[in-house]
């Protein structure tokens, strides 16, 4: 058998398929497997994680206060031990056997000797230079099929342990990019002299314009992915892909161009699928961490262990009533249980097994907690993924989340039987990172995908054409972490490390490997000036300064490249008015204070959500800020009335009650305020809200003397279309004058100016509707939640309110008369197919000018109209 | 400790700092003076340590030091933050850290800080600094927000960035109390409230009489105003400054004259006791929740393993003494250099100083003139005595300016020279020019903006540039070194505030000029809405606003048509949801999310970006809507720029504990625009660059327009500042340090109005010095950043420009223009321009648009194949037979628990194993160990095992009597349409009539099943022959399924 081994080519594929038999293109993990299996070393091997938990609990046992990790395993114990193994390791591979001959000076060296010595008996899986100890003495007795290795590196650029091994098989090294592989007299046959050479004399601009090498910068990787793809879709011969280590932009954009897939690891913990795991120990934690029980309602059918009618409709809720134990939240459970007496009982105890636990936030979590957590995690992704084994792409995102879970479950399991009974938050982060790192998958690479890779040395053949995508600098290489004296002492013990001067040379001849490997033309994209380029251009640029460095966005104006013409569209204008081609009867459409109010202020807006049905889903985001302050003082007060309706004000102690009724309803409806952080809103909220509380009682006993009501239903209508809503307070005195209250969190000034001109719609509306009931038509007020300030519309409402006489002190019923005809002019306006835009300035003569008497539209930008990208843009967006 | 050898490069604007920097480190490496690993460079951006590495890698290639240039790598070149993350990374044993220390950016840190904040204060605690902070005044007009925690938070940056143990906080509020109070009328014996509410009292009718003839506004709010206060005051709620506004009405006479008792009670409110009280309180409180919130911050993020940036350096500070990291450090430190020293913080001031002890040679390069930090907690003055100290040192002073023509580097001279004389040598201050003066055009411009508001202004401003464009005026080349006309993006505009950019940037937008800015709206940018609604689409199918948002940006088609299309369908009685994603009418964009979203269970948030910038085409859609190649780029830039916010966030979500989500990124997103955090990135094109006088520090352009000149410098006397209390010992800055904090309990603009024992206090004083000088550095930054031409902007409504007077620079705008005379009697030619163009001219132009260009997408293949093809996974080949059956030995026990799929890799391994060795080699007891190597002991017996494998091998040996055994041996055979078959054989047998092909099975059948169950891997045998027929050329003889465990063999003619 012939071997190509490469220290780079693990999980890499720089070279082209071709017909081959018995011949094998290796990194070191494929040779050593590959090579233990054939000499009977081959065996089940612990994984990185649960090696380095048993590794933690030799470090733990032997810290006895004065190793040199001591103090550092006491804040990162598994961070130390994995730290700490990667050493290890690395020792072996470099020729350590497991102790020292002399007397280490070095305490690091001591303690790594005596754990060394402690680890003997714990069973630890070898690492890769004990690995390659055993295969070295196997291989002195036994035999392989290996008949050549041919290298693709010296063999002193092998670790030690690699090159014991590497000197048993028959091998041989020859430099695959020794000399200059382009033809003769190009650009690029000058470029690798110089590269080999050093010593050649630039060429000059006309020699130099050959194509043999072309050099590009980019604004974004987005062009360079797009360029890239233009590249790979002429490419003639064969074409090497060199590109950063997550290339996921390039990969999208060249399977949008129609270019096979190149085939990558995906990006690993922001996958839907480890998302449960996480969330269901947050929930383990604190039922109440709102975010964390948003997103587990929220998750993916396929990944959400509730069934999808309860835990939909729930996340719909907690979004707008952040807590547990609402109204609603009750409603939907109790919904949900009749569906189907069997299902729907058991989806709820299962809702209740998820939410069910709860732990003291801050305190170590007790691991057998977890592992039970993880193993209802675990069974749930098992079995969905044999469920969805018939589906497409499905069981193998299943089986990375179900991978992590089982990996976390080992994990919690190993330290439960080293005597480990808590983990701190730090802990599981770590343990859950680990976890995942094995599960990330490679998607498939597609039939007529170019060879590609990250690392320039895995380029192991000539290409007629080396593409590189985005030449950035590199990442830096780890330093070991050995010091003069340390480095020298191990040198002693036959463990040599290269030196860093030398490890950097050998960096800087794989960097050079893909340009060398290029037989006709070499293609480089650069990030642009201001950001940082790969070193390997400044080498190059000395060279090829002559040709200069095209900007791939030069095609935009079609001067660079085969390019085609887009299409030249201007985006919509904003304009005053749409004038659609039909009439628009608004038919039965019901109003309510609220949609009528936009119906006057913005005609557009209530078309496209009432008629044309535009809508965004109601639970994208956790109702937050003022709207939830709102909503619960809104709840804080309709307790109130009834409190205050079943007892009268003298036998109660409001005090008690408020305290009571706010941190309840906090927790069912605002429990987003009891998270970390928000303990001051939370604190100003009680404040401002008991205020307001003790704000309105008088008025409520001065106004509602009769009757008290809150969210009372109100009907009526506008114009002939039916009108209903319910007003937050609707009173009668003890003279049986009613009057409507209606609360707001701020905005004083905004409902003060409506008063003054009488354009207070919802205010209106109200009055309107039980002036039609009660034929009295009721005094208004706004109440100011945030300043506890009552903005009334006549003298006399209350000893406590501020009065803004409305217009030119005319009565209700008369601006309702104004609003009728502000309506009535709207709709002829859509009966003629013309819908006004709210915001835009119009000519008096135009035909949406509001004529006299008639409300006038809502002005300026509103940057709460959710329609407003809808509506055109502005010349210089 | 080493005799570190400290030199301090004085290096003025435009002196050639970065040419110097290069120098130094490239003798140093040449002259084997240093090695890369030794050396240490810290930088104030990211940016510029990438141009000092790339320079530096530059000069030696040009040496030919290939080895040196790709070593440079190992050289320790970053921002402090950087190094010293590195460097306590490096050190995490010795220093006790944990090992990976995730930084917590600004953002995060401020996150974390609030839920210490949070745990730190209990409710008790919060009512009381909360009714102290409103009655204090302490709220922020503009939304409300109590500045109590922006009080905490600037205490316990001081302490972080000055290394002040938190311990010494209850001392500094005393302190502090003490201090002011000090300054403060002294209280009065009689009670104060009663007489104001007695006063009110009386003052009340004559109010509701006046307002009972005629509602006045102004009365009518002095009226509620009195009514709230006097609420207030027998509540004990009044806020002080209610105090300030009754004592101060603006009413007419005869009111003003009924208030007169009431206002000189109110007016004397500083002498009120309760006030003396409420400010010690508010310290003490303050100091207190500091200290609290403090020590929990700090534990919590030792749980978590977090370090933030204040951490990096008090730690490495802290670390310096430890003696393993002194010796390592002593043994590799070469050289020290720190660029903008001017601008370090006293903690890393001291970390310098320490560091240079352990460093063969250090260099301090900077320039006090352009310390302008003041703000984010540098302390020029103890800055200046440590370079006063340093003056026993070595000191090195770039004389030449390269940057600016000579007419702008003397009257910058001639005025700096006079400002800073009091605390620079004139060789610190005065650069000789080298450049050539151009040889027609003056370099000096005072554009007289007539407008009375901003807004008229900023129109004016745009006015002015596109006239400068224009004109035929010259701008030098650096690249090309010759002049040639000016160009969009050789100009920048200077301005205070960072709305004022935005305002700048809206309105020169407005007018056509393309402008590059650091600015918000990414996110409300068609691109920018583009994406988001993608993503929305992808998240939730019942999102049809996002499918409008697509389809009106993908067509451009006007409402009126998309509003149609949406009115047919609903009447058609199709779900509404899957409008124009379903059916005849779909549109391409939602039919590709759609199909995504099959697939979104695979994809991150960035990951799903990514995909939707794709599968969506939205470069195309995009670069379609654009003018012009300019605004294609910047479109382009748009949409990376929003991907790298994906990017931050699934950073974010890591580092907060957050789990990402498509619906976690659109939330993030609406969270960013609406706290104007949707930054634009900078323009790749020539594009005029507005920003701060602040940002601008390091940069430089042919234009440069200065804009807010009238505004002087306010100093902060009211907020906490560290400062050096008592004797400064310059080896030890941070010795000594203090938090001062004086609050000002009566808002408005100027602090402590009123109260002039205050106002004139040393402190004040000192304060309103300092800021004075930190205004006059920010000016000499401001001017000097121009090569060739300087434009003052002088609204013509001020008399006076007080930021150039306060700094002695008003000669720039004295007189008429058309010479500026300088203060050491040289002149400058300035030009006087007025009566700009306001029109917005791209209101009215109508462009003829040519197409643009873009990327043709390539036919995409048909069926999407895998490139490999496994030989295992091949249906059953069709007219395969099962022609003969060899029974070799007996049926063995294998432990029935174990999972069949771990069972076939522990017998194809003992059989790769045996079968590649001698005969016989395979033991039982090789057996066991293997067996043992997988955890299976128990698998089976070692005996039975190695009798079924003798065998075996004997049945081969007689059926084959000359072959050769080829164990685990792979093929590769490139199949039509680019696919590949890839596999490894079992065993294969070379012989002479031929290859025989082998394949190991475990199952355990019974023998009347063996035919039957070796069809099903036929395609699997067949796939050998034909990839071993083509690849060798040599025939296949036989294929044959091996039933181990079951003891035969059963030949498959395929």
């Amino acid at each position: 058998m012939e071997v190509i081994f490469g220290l780079y080519l693990d999980g890499r594929r720089g070279w082209t398929q071709k017909n081959a038999f018995d011949r094998l293109v290796l990194g070191p993990s494929g040779l050593l497997s590959q090579l233990e299996l054939y000499l009977g070393l081959s065996g089940k091997r612990q994984s990185r994680l649960q090696r380095t938990l048993l590794f933690r609990k030799v470090l733990e046992n032997l810290d006895d206060g004065n190793r040199f990790y001591s103090r550092s395993i006491r804040v990162d114990d598994i961070g130390v031990a994995r730290r700490l193994l990667e050493w290890r390791d690395d020792l072996y591979l470099h020729g350590w056997n497991g102790s020292f001959g002399r007397t280490a000076h070095s305490k690091r060296l001591h303690d790594l000797a005596d754990i060394e010595m402690e680890l003997k008996n714990e069973g630890l899986s070898p690492g890769n230079g004990e690995r390659l100890l055993m295969v070295a003495a196997a291989l002195r007795e036994l035999r392989t099929p290996i008949t050549s290795l041919e290298l693709l590196e010296p063999l002193e650029r092998h670790p030690l342990r690699w090159q014991e091994v590497i000197r048993l098989l028959s091998f041989s090294f020859k430099s695959r990019f020794g000399k200059p592989l382009a033809q003769p007299g190009t650009l690029l046959h000058g470029l690798q002299r110089y590269l080999l050479q050093k010593d050649v004399p630039a060429l000059s601009k006309a020699s130099a314009d050959d194509g043999s090498v072309t050099v590009l910068t980019a604004d974004t990787p987005l062009a360079a992915a797009y360029r890239a793809s233009r590249e790979l879709q002429d490419a003639q011969g064969r074409t090497l892909l060199v590109h950063p280590d997550e290339p996921f932009l390039l990969e999208d954009v060249l399977v949008s161009q129609g270019l096979p897939e190149q085939g990558r690891s995906a990006r690993g913990e922001g996958r839907p699928v480890f998302q449960l795991l996480p969330l269901a120990i947050r929930l383990l934690q604190k039922p109440l961490d709102v975010e964390a029980l948003f997103s587990f309602l929220a998750l993916p059918e396929e990944i959400c262990p509730l069934d999808p009618g309860l835990s939909q409709h729930l996340a719909g809720v907690v979004s707008r009533y952040p807590g547990i134990g609402s109204r609603e939240w009750n409603e939907v459970i109790e919904r949900f249980k009749k569906i189907d007496a069997g299902k729907g009982a058991g989806g709820v105890e299962e809702l209740k097994r998820w939410l069910g636990l709860s732990h003291p936030a801050g305190s170590p979590m007790p691991l057998e907690k977890l592992l039970h957590c993880t193993e209802r995690v675990s069974a749930f992704l098992e079995s969905k993924k044999d469920a969805s084994a018939d589906r497409d792409g499905s069981p193998a995102v299943l089986s990375a989340g179900f991978d992590q879970a089982s990996a976390f479950h080992d994990a919690l399991s190993m330290l439960i039987a080293q005597g480990v009974r808590h983990a701190g938050s730090y802990q599981i982060e770590q343990l859950l990172v680990m976890a995942g790192s094995g599960s990330v998958r490679c998607r498939e690479r597609e039939a007529g995908s170019v060879p590609g890779t990250s690392h320039p040395g895995a380029v192991c053949e000539p290409f007629s054409h080396v593409l590189w995508w985005w030449a950035a600098e590199p990442h830096k290489e780890q330093n070991p972490p050995w010091t003069a004296g340390e480095r020298s002492f191990l040198e002693g013990e036959g463990v040599k490390f290269p030196s860093q001067e030398t490890s950097l040379a050998w960096q800087a001849e794989d960097w050079r490997r893909p340009v060398l490997a290029a037989t006709g033309k070499v293609t480089l994209i650069l990030p642009p000036e201001t950001e940082d380029r790969h070193p390997l251009w400044l080498e190059l640029s000395r060279y090829v300064s002559a040709i200069g460095v095209l900007q791939v966005e030069r095609i935009i104006s079609g001067s660079n490249g085969p390019a085609v013409s887009l299409p030249v569209l201007d985006l919509p204008r904003r304009k005053a008015f749409w004038n659609l081609p039909e009439s628009i009867i608004l038919g039965d459409h019901h109003f309510s204070p609220t949609s009528l109010e936009t119906f006057i202020a913005a005609p557009s807006c209530w078309f496209l959500d009432h008629v044309a049905r535009i809508r965004q889903p109601q639970s994208s985001d956790i109702n937050d800020g003022t709207r939830l302050y709102g909503l619960l003082a809104h709840r804080i007060v309709q307790e109130l009335v009834a409190l205050l309706q079943d007892n009268g004000s003298g036998a109660v102690d409001i005090d008690a009650w408020f305290d009571e009724a706010f941190l309840r309803l906090v927790r069912h409806e605002g429990a987003l305020l009891l998270q970390p952080g928000r303990g001051a809103d939370l604190e100003t909220l009680r404040l401002t809200a008991r205020r307001a509380v003790y704000g309105l009682l008088p008025v409520l006993m001065e106004r509602g003397a009769q009757r008290m009501d809150s969210e009372t239903e109100l009907q009526g209508n506008v114009a002939g279309s039916v009108m209903n809503g319910r007003a937050d307070l609707f009173l009668v005195d003890r003279d049986g004058k009613p009057s409507v209250i209606d609360m707001k969190w701020g905005s004083t000034e905004e409902r003060r100016k409506s008063l003054k001109e009488g354009t207070h719609l919802q205010l209106l509306a109200y009055a309107a509707m039980a002036a039609r009931q009660d034929r009295d038509w009721p005094a208004l007020a706004w109440y100011i939640i945030r300043k506890s300030r009552l903005i009334a519309d006549r003298k006399g409402f209350s000893a406590e309110a501020e009065v803004v006489v409305p217009g030119k002190g005319e009565s209700s019923e008369a601006l309702w008369h104004r609003v009728l005809d502000s309506f009535l002019w709207r709709k002829a306006l859509m009966e003629k197919g013309i819908l006004p835009i709210a915001g835009v300035e119009v000519d008096d003569d135009e035909a949406v000018a509001p004529p006299e008497g008639v409300i006038g539209f809502r002005t300026g930008d509103d940057l709460y109209n959710p329609y407003r990208f809808l509506e055109g843009w502005e010349a210089h967006r | 400790m080493k005799n570190g050898r400290i030199t301090f490069i004085s290096a003025g604007a435009g002196s050639g700092k970065t040419t110097r920097l290069t120098e130094i480190l490239g003798e140093k490496l040449l002259k084997k003076e240093a090695v890369p690993e030794g050396i240490i460079v810290t930088t104030f951006t990211v940016k510029a340590a990438g141009e000092l590495k790339e320079r530096v890698r530059a000069k030696l290639l040009e040496k030919h030091r290939h080895d040196l240039a790709a070593s440079m790598t190992g050289a320790q070149i970053g921002t402090v933050n950087s190094v010293c993350g590195g460097l306590l990374k490096r050190f995490a044993f010795e220093l006790g850290l944990t090992m990976e220390q995730n930084v917590l950016d600004e953002n995060a840190a401020m996150e974390r800080l609030s839920h210490a904040l949070d745990e730190a204060i209990g409710g008790v605690e919060l009512e009381k600094v909360t009714a102290l902070a409103e009655r204090l005044g302490f709220v922020d007009p503009r939304n409300g927000e109590q500045l109590w925690k922006k009080h905490v938070r600037a205490i316990i940056d001081h302490a972080r960035y000055n290394d002040i143990d938190p311990c010494r906080f209850p001392a500094f509020a005393e302190q502090n109390a003490d201090d002011l109070l000090a300054l403060f009328p002294v209280p009065p014996d009689e009670p104060f409230d009663q007489h104001v509410l007695s006063e009110i009292a009386v003052v009340k009718p004559a109010f509701e009489r006046s307002l009972s003839q005629k509602e006045v506004n102004v009365t009518r709010e002095y009226y509620e105003l009195l009514r709230r206060f006097e609420a207030s005051l027998k509540t004990g709620t009044a806020a002080w400054n209610d105090w300030k506004r009754v004592a101060t009405p603006k009413l007419r006479k005869d009111l003003l004259d009924v208030l007169e008792g009431l206002r000189l009670l109110c007016g004397s409110a500083a002498s009120h006791p309760r006030l003396h009280e409420d400010i010690r309180a508010y310290l003490v409180t303050v100091f207190a929740i500091a200290e609290h919130a403090l020590g929990i911050y700090q534990e919590r993020k030792r749980e978590l393993g977090f370090v933030d940036f204040a951490d990096q350096e008090s730690r490495m500070l802290a670390g310096l003494d430890n003696p393993l990291v002194r010796e390592q450090l002593e043994e590799k430190l070469d050289l020290l250099l720190v660029d903008e020293f001017q601008d370090t913080s006293p903690i890393q001031l001291a970390l310098f100083l320490k560091l240079a002890g352990l460093a063969n040679e250090t260099y301090w390069v900077g320039d006090v003139k352009q310390a302008i930090y003041g703000f984010r907690g540098g302390d020029a003055r103890l800055m200046r005595a440590v370079l006063d100290y340093l003056k026993h040192g070595k000191k090195e002073v770039l004389p030449f300016s390269w940057r600016s023509v000579p007419s702008l580097v003397s009257a910058v001279n001639s005025v700096f020279e006079k400002t800073f004389a009091s605390m620079l040598d004139p060789e610190d201050i005065v650069l000789e020019p080298k450049r050539e003066e151009h040889p027609r055009q003056a370099s000096c411009y005072r554009w007289v903006l007539e407008g009375r508001t901003l807004d008229e202004q900023y129109r004016e401003v745009v006015g002015g540039v596109r006239g400068l464009f224009e004109s035929t005026y010259e701008v030098h080349d650096k690249e090309e070194e010759r002049w040639r006309p000016v160009r969009y993006g050789d100009l920048a505009i200077l301005v205070r505030t960072n709305s004022h950019v935005q305002d700048i940037a809206a309105a020169l937008k407005r007018g056509g000029i393309p402008v590059a800015t650091v600015q918000p709206g990414l996110l409300a940018s068609p691109e920018g809405v583009f994406l988001n609604a993608a993503l929305r689409r992808l998240q939730d199918p019942s999102d049809t606003l996002a499918t409008a948002e697509l389809y009106s940006l993908a067509t451009c088609s006007e409402p009126e048509e998309w509003l149609q299309n949406r009115l047919e369908y609903l009447k058609s009685g199709h779900d509404p949801d899957l409008w124009l994603e379903e059916g005849d009418g779909a549109h391409p964009v939602l039919r590709e999310i759609a199909a995504l979203r099959e697939k979104s269970l695979s994809l991150s948030p960035a990951g799903a970006l990514e995909a939707l910038i794709g599968v969506t085409g939205a470069a195309r859609h995009v670069l379609a809507w654009c003018r012009d190649d300019d605004e294609a780029r910047m479109r382009l830039r748009n949409i990376q720029a929003v991907l790298e916010l994906a990017r931050d966030y699934e950073e974010e979500c890591a580092s907060r504990g957050g789990v990402p989500g498509i619906r976690g990124l659109v939330n993030w997103f609406s969270g960013l625009a609406e706290q104007e955090e949707d930054l634009f990135p900078e323009s790749p094109a020539s594009a005029v660059r507005v920003l701060t006088f602040h940002k601008s520090k390091g940069l430089e352009w042919p234009v440069v327009v200065l804009f807010d000149l009238e505004k002087a410098a306010e100093a902060e006397v009211s907020s906490p500042v560290a400062v050096s209390s008592g004797e400064l010992d310059v080896s030890d800055p941070l010795r000594n340090r203090f938090i001062r904090f004086w609050p000002s309990p009566f808002g408005g603009k100027t602090p402590f109005d009123g109260i002039g024992t205050v106002r004139e206090s040393a402190f004040v004083r000192d304060a309103e010095a300092l800021a004075a000088e930190e205004s006059a550095r920010l000016l000499y930054v401001a001017m000097t950043r121009a090569r060739d031409c300087l434009v003052l902007c002088t609204p013509a409504k001020y008399d006076s420009y007080a930021w150039l007077e306060q700094t002695g620079a008003s000669c720039f705008v004295n007189g008429d223009g058309g010479r500026v005379e300088l203060p050491d009697g040289g002149r400058l030619r300035c030009i006087r321009r007025e009566g700009f163009e306001t029109a917005e001219a791209n209101e009215t132009r109508h462009e003829e648009r040519v197409p643009l260009c873009w990327f043709a997408p390539k036919v995409p293949p048909v069926e999407r194949m895998p490139e490999q093809v496994s030989p295992s996974l091949q249906e059953a080949a069709s007219g395969a037979r099962a022609v003969e059956t060899v029974v070799y030995g007996g049926r063995m026990d294998l432990q029935k628990t174990i999972e069949p799929a771990e069972k076939g890799t522990v017998v194809h391994d003992i059989l790769a194993f045996a079968l590649t060795q001698k005969p016989g080699f395979c033991d039982a007891a090789s057996v066991e160990r293997l067996t043992g190597a997988y955890g299976m002991a128990e698998l089976c017996d070692p005996e039975v095992f190695v009798l079924q494998l003798d065998t075996f091998r004997r049945v081969l040996s007689e059926r084959w009597t000359e072959q050769r055994l080829l164990v685990e041996t792979p093929i590769e055979q490139v199949l039509p349409g680019n696919q590949v078959l890839k596999g490894q054989i079992d065993l294969l047998l070379d012989t002479p009539e031929g290859w025989v092909v082998i394949d190991h099975k475990i199952t355990l059948l019974e023998r009347k099943r063996w035919e039957e169950r070796a069809m099903e891997y036929s395609g699997q045998l067949d796939a050998y022959k034909q990839a071993l027929e083509t690849v060798t050329g040599k025939p296949v003889e036989s294929c044959w399924i091996n039933f181990f465990a079951a003891g035969g063999l059963v030949r498959v003619n395929v």
